[in-house]
């Protein structure tokens, strides 16, 4: 672990991108990922505005709900780039422990070769749910918000983790083609 | 193939995939999809594919993972730990072993504002193992006393985990944290005994250090105070129905945000590290989360549940035994597995089994009091080898210690679980207590 980086324990092997690319993709998804922190903090504004209404003037903030919902959800994904470029979600790693480099780079390409196709059905699925809730005019229930809207840059986090999930298997595939057994 | 047999293969082949390092939201997801598909064709999988991370992600009640996360993270970079490791040294330091205690006490009051376990390990370890080493603690217990302090991390409110569990049973978060205090307090309690007893059988390891004066222990208490009000507010105010879970995680982000930011090396450097801290660990649960999604309908759609609910019920095992049996077997996949995956993966089958059962309880009771018996013996996993994360991460942090020495220092700690565990399945009403004491 590096130093920066020590303060979050749940990430064990991070890695940080050295080529041009890598660099490249590394500042989009921390882009997106400030995005995201930035409506967390959003989201904690509007928790205390609308506690502070309740007590103080009685009178709630509406759609409190439907405003956390959406900065929540916006988060949540645009996270999920920044997490598989540093390699941040859990694996079972004992039984692979004695492995030699070139195998555990094969396993990790096929598993990045997994995610890049799962990513990639997600995108084109969730371009399709886009278009469903713009043309049936999907709302929020309270503040009556057309839901097409924010799931926009959800759908964008998924393409971006294509993205990612296409480099880090061109990264394995480079590797195995250049280091023989 | 019929569906049960679809749904006992489905695990073997998922721990087949995990065992080949695939990331376990990813095999969930897989496996749970394929399954689907097997059963109900591709239709309902696309569809739900169009619209499943958007309805996960927007569900009011996962919005209370991040905003923990945020919590935990702006309180390690607040000094907090520093101040609760000091004032429990104050009142520990001078008993033999004190200052072992010290970092367990440090770990729970930590433990108060955090839901993580590693972060809790890795924050105090950063405060309490240099002091540890200087005073001349043996190896083995310094690093074995924080690597199970940590784990207060999660055994005291509020906890991630607990979170988790009482969304997929849809119980009342507030009730399971007010569950789980007196068994946290519990845990932080029979660790200390544990030290007690270890550093009366090998004296040298643990040394005392000079009794402080009441009026220096009072200043140093006084220090802690906004980690109290913090919690109190929180806790309090989310059990009293003042406000929702996600509100008193906002109420604690923003209290230990504002603490952090009074620091005088905040500057936005930290902030934007903090962000991306809480960014990786969110994205690492949700991607679970919804891997877990696929996983579970799937499993609902197998009608495994049903199937296993119907062979404990046929074969009337006595229901004290299915407990320790499940809990047995989530000590075994502790050893191998994440604890979330483990709650995720394992509790859509348990839990119909668990409600069809009578302990001679309300089943809303039976379901806490399940809740934290299986959330203590999760956490055991994290402590035990060969992935025991928190002995890595403290080990890692001492950097000249031999891990089978931390393991070795964690066993005491490790017995007094086992004791802990034993006492909550035979009195449930200790857990039960504070439930029935507040209505």
């Amino acid at each position: 672990m590096s130093k920066d980086e020590s303060l979050n324990p749940d990430i064990q092997t991070i890695s940080r991108p050295t080529d041009l690319v890598g660099r490249l993709l590394l500042k989009v998804t921390l882009g997106f990922a400030f995005f995201g922190g930035f409506s967390l903090l959003v989201i904690v504004g509007i928790n205390f505005i609308s506690i502070l209404g309740r007590f103080l003037f009685s009178s709630p903030l509406v759609g409190d709900f439907e405003l956390i919902e959406i900065g929540c959800a916006v988060a949540v994904s645009s996270f999920l780039p920044l997490c598989l470029l540093k390699k941040g979600n859990v694996t079972v790693d004992i039984f692979t422990a004695g492995l030699g480099h070139r195998s555990l780079r094969i396993l990790d390409g096929v598993g990045h070769l997994i995610f890049l196709i799962v990513a990639v059905i997600f995108a084109w699925r969730m371009t399709l749910g886009v278009q469903d809730m713009y043309q049936y005019h999907e709302q929020t229930m309270l503040l009556q918000l057309p839901i097409w809207i924010p799931i926009i840059p959800v759908t964008l986090s998924f393409y971006l983790l294509s993205v990612c999930a296409f480099y880090l298997c061109a990264q394995d595939a480079e590797y195995l083609l250049r280091v023989r057994a | 193939m019929d569906r049960l047999s679809l749904g006992l293969l489905a695990f073997p082949i998922l721990f087949g995939l995990l065992i080949l390092r695939v990331p376990i939201g990813l095999a969930m997801l897989v496996v749970g999809a394929g399954g689907t598909i097997l059963i109900a064709d591709w239709l309902p999988v696309l569809s739900q594919v169009k619209t499943a991370a958007w309805h996960l992600f927007s569900n009011y009640s996962l919005s209370v993972i991040p905003l923990f996360l945020l919590m935990g993270n702006f309180a390690s970079t607040a000094g907090m730990s520093e101040s609760l490791f000091k004032c429990a040294s104050a009142f520990l330091g001078h008993r033999r072993g004190g200052v072992a205690m010290a970092a367990v006490g440090g770990c729970a009051g930590f433990g108060a504002i955090c839901g993580s376990s590693l972060a809790t390990a890795a924050t105090m370890g950063k405060v309490a193992l240099p002091e540890l080493r200087r005073l001349g603690y043996s190896d083995a217990l310094s690093t074995g006393a924080l690597a199970a302090g940590g784990t207060l991390g999660i055994l005291i409110p509020p906890s991630v985990i607990l979170i988790i569990y009482a969304i997929l049973t849809e119980q009342n978060i507030a009730k399971l944290f007010l569950a789980a205090f007196i068994p946290g307090l519990l845990a932080a309690f029979g660790y200390m005994v544990a030290i007690s007893i270890y550093v009366r059988i090998s004296p040298g390891s643990g040394p005392s250090v000079a009794r402080i004066k009441w009026g220096d222990r009072l200043s140093y208490l006084m220090a802690i105070w906004p980690v109290g009000l913090i919690f109190v507010t929180m806790i309090s105010g989310i059990y009293l129905g003042w406000f929702t879970p996600t509100e008193g995680a906002a109420v604690g982000a923003a209290g230990t945000g504002i603490i952090a930011a009074l620091q005088r090396d905040f500057n936005l450097k930290k902030l934007l590290e903090v962000i991306e801290n809480t960014a990786i660990t969110t994205a690492m649960i949700f991607l679970v989360l919804l891997g877990a999604e696929f996983f579970n309908s799937f499993i609902a759609l197998s009608q495994l549940p049903v199937y296993l609910v119907d062979t404990v019920t046929e074969l009337g095992i006595q229901p004290i035994f299915v407990v320790c049996l499940i809990l047995l077997l989530y000590l075994v996949l502790g050893c191998l597995m994440d604890s979330l995956a483990m709650i995720l993966l394992t509790i859509p089958v348990f839990f119909p089994v668990i409600i069809s059962l009578d302990f001679g309880m309300s089943q809303e009771e039976t379901v806490i009091w399940f809740g934290i018996l299986t959330l203590i013996v999760v956490e055991v996993g994290l402590i035990t080898p060969p992935v025991g994360l928190n002995v890595f991460i403290i080990n890692k942090m001492a950097g000249d210690i031999p891990i089978s020495r931390t393991f070795a220092g964690v066993l005491p700690f490790l017995a007094s679980d086992l004791v802990r565990v034993v006492l909550l399945i035979l009195f449930p009403s200790i857990t039960l207590f504070l439930l029935r004491a507040f209505p």
